[in-house]
């Protein structure tokens, strides 16, 4: 009998509108931010992605300041770039708004990058020396080009980067079938999602029985207000984590289309483990504001303000007062295992503090189901 | 089944609603009769566990109002103004409080509540799109899910034209054999037409506890036929109670209810309305004369 009354509370809200806005918030999400994330990185193919090769902002994060780039890393890049400026024939110019052009070089010009490169090759450079040969070829070629020291760091932190990427790529493959690291990207941002638009769907779950004035009726019915509440809330909870396993379910068919090697599992057990919790503390946070107020109203304008403490990076993310795991980054196991520990903690005290915020709503309830007027 | 209430007392801060009411209510069904605001609903929904009391006591066959939980087993309640969910069908609603009563909704069973209740062509209709008259029907229909020994029905009738109060009236006095009905209303007709005692109710206290034939003999010899001309008519219904009028050309037939005999008035056999009316100018004079 309670399975029926948690299918007759999903039934409600299939029809509702709210759940049709839920819905297409979520789904748009998903397709906005995850799946957008997805193509930029080109996570289907073997390349680290263009982007990144042009330098990925979120890549860059992770790497050290361009100027900690040793002497070396720069030496090779300069050797790099004459190798590819000799092979070509030509060399990068920059104009005043920085489009990139390409020029020929002449003979004199081209047996100067010819003869620096070997010399680079068959000599030991100093970093003086280093930058004269920089000042010798940027002088002869003339116009805004490469062959400057601050261009020469850009491009050698742009190479580390692009083989560090490829690296981590590897690993993730390796270490978590790639899917697990993926799995925390979507729940950070489907966790975003449902973090704030559930609360529509839980804001009116108990008091729509007085706003269409069924209360009195319900409120007589022999049904212990345990069973009432917790049937709302489990058919709340589970309608939401249903849109959000389908979208699961939906990017591991996706992954598994272009993977030999996935975790089937990685996306639903991170909805679980990460989604539920937030669902969850959204839904029992509303359910004992309605209770204890009478109002659907207020319960979203105080989901809207926790939502804007708890969504932005800060040093104490994982902080139990923040109820939604932000993790907006495709990282490594090892980079995750750092922080795992909090994350776990989070999840778990989250979780207790949404039971017992329920427990808190079902007391209250019976207490205002046997004095429907709140005063004595 | 026999309710027992014993000095019952409710009131709000300063405020007192109910006043040591004392009442023994068995099977059949009773009026519980009062002006607006008199306290019947705050009375009623003390009886239904909605609303704590202030002190005294009532019991249901021994079971205490205050086992909210026990109480719920055995009492239906239809509430003076509800609603249900609109976008539910009437046999989705009814399946809905059959779960709500912990009773397993089986086809049979509903189609048969329905039935009692002349809803049985309306199963598929949406609650939105019920009349009145038929969505109290329904609200009887759910009262009535789990069998209850006790019925309270709150102003059932109120806003419903002739027809659909007649059939209201007959259904509750249908299942009135073997429970007890609590009708409250201030539309006097209808505890005339189905009560068999009475309960009259003003400003939270009891005015008469009884039978129905008893109470109308509170208006014996103070009702009066008055016929008039039509320009004395404002002088008259300064001095007295004017319960009817009915204008002829230049007359009018008044009905007045006085204690003393008006000059030229003829006496006339009460209804239950007029001995309701005498009452009430009775407690208001007894106010009159305590301030």
């Amino acid at each position: 009998m309670f399975w029926k009354l948690v299918n007759k509370e999903i039934k409600y809200q299939l029809k509702s509108i709210t759940f049709g806005i839920f819905c297409v918030f979520v789904v748009l999400f998903y397709i906005t931010q995850f799946v957008g994330d997805i193509n930029m990185e080109e996570v289907y193919s073997n390349s680290p992605g263009d982007l990144l090769v042009e330098g990925s902002v979120y890549y860059k994060s992770n790497l050290e300041d361009e100027s900690n780039l040793g002497f070396n890393q720069r030496l090779d890049m300069l050797h790099n770039l004459l190798e590819n400026d000799t092979k070509n024939k030509n060399f990068v110019v920059l104009s005043e708004l920085s489009v990139v052009e390409i020029e020929e070089l002449n003979d004199e010009q081209l047996d100067l990058v010819s003869i620096i490169k070997k010399q680079i090759e068959e000599e030991d450079i100093s970093e003086q020396e280093y930058h004269n040969i920089l000042q010798q070829i940027h002088n002869e070629l003339g116009h805004i080009n490469m062959y400057e020291d601050d261009k020469i760091k850009n491009l050698a932190a742009k190479k580390v980067l692009y083989e560090e990427t490829l690296k981590r790529k590897e690993e993730i493959r390796k270490s978590e079938k790639v899917t697990g690291s993926y799995a925390r990207l979507f729940a950070d941002y489907i966790g975003i999602a449902v973090g704030f638009f559930s609360v529509f769907i839980a804001a009116f779950s108990l008091i729509r029985d007085r706003k269409y004035k069924a209360y009195e009726i319900i409120y007589t019915k022999k049904i212990s207000s345990i069973k009432y509440v917790v049937s709302k809330y489990i058919g709340n909870v589970l309608l939401m984590m249903i849109v959000v396993l389908i979208l699961a379910g939906y990017s591991t068919i996706d992954f598994a289309n272009h993977y030999d090697k996935i975790d089937y599992f990685a996306f639903i057990k991170i909805s679980i483990t990460w989604i539920l919790p937030t669902i969850m503390i959204v839904t029992s946070l509303a359910y004992i504001l309605q209770v204890a107020f009478g109002n659907g109203i207020l319960p979203i304008i105080v989901q809207f303000i926790y939502w804007n403490y708890s969504v932005p990076f800060s040093s104490s993310q994982y902080n139990v007062s923040k109820y939604m795991i932000r993790y907006n980054s495709v990282s490594t196991l090892s980079e995750y295992q750092k922080v795992a520990n909090d994350i776990i903690f989070n999840r778990i005290v989250i979780t207790f503090i949404s039971i017992v915020l329920l427990v808190g709503a079902i007391w209250l309830f019976e207490k205002k189901r046997g004095n429907i007027c709140g005063k004595n | 089944m026999k309710i027992c209430i014993r000095e019952l007392n409710k009131s709000y801060s300063d405020k007192q609603v109910l006043n040591n009411i004392n009442l023994e209510l068995e099977n059949g069904m009773h009026g519980l009769l009062g002006p607006n605001g008199a306290g019947k609903t705050t009375f009623m929904r003390i009886l239904t566990t909605l609303l704590p009391k202030t002190s005294g006591e009532i019991t249901y066959d021994g079971i205490k109002v205050e086992n909210k939980k026990e109480v719920r087993k055995i009492i239906g309640y239809l509430p003076q103004e509800f609603s249900l969910y609109p976008n539910m069908s009437v046999y989705e609603t009814l399946e809905y409080f059959y779960l709500l009563s912990d009773i397993k909704p089986t086809k049979s069973k509903m189609l048969c509540l329905l039935e009692e209740v002349h809803l049985e062509t309306c199963k598929k209709l949406k609650v939105k799109a019920l009349s009145g008259g038929m969505k109290r029907r329904l609200g009887i229909a759910i009262a009535l899910i789990n069998d209850p020994k006790v019925l309270i029905v709150d102003e059932p009738t109120a806003g419903l034209d002739p027809e659909e109060r007649i059939r209201f009236r007959n259904l509750l006095s249908d299942f009135s054999k073997d429970k007890v009905i609590i009708l409250s209303t201030h539309i006097v007709e209808d505890i005339a037409l189905s009560c068999r005692s009475l309960t009259v109710i003003k400003e939270g206290n009891i005015k008469y506890s009884g039978k129905v034939s008893d109470f109308i003999k509170i208006g014996k010899n103070k009702v009066w036929k008055l016929p008039i001309d039509i320009d004395k008519l404002d002088d008259i219904k300064k001095d007295y109670l004017v319960v009817s009028t009915v204008l002829e050309e230049d007359r009018a037939n008044l009905k007045i209810i006085s204690e003393i005999k008006p000059k030229g008035a003829e006496p006339v056999n009460p209804t239950l309305e007029d001995a309701y009316m005498s009452l009430m100018q009775e407690v208001d004079e007894n106010v009159l004369e305590i301030s």
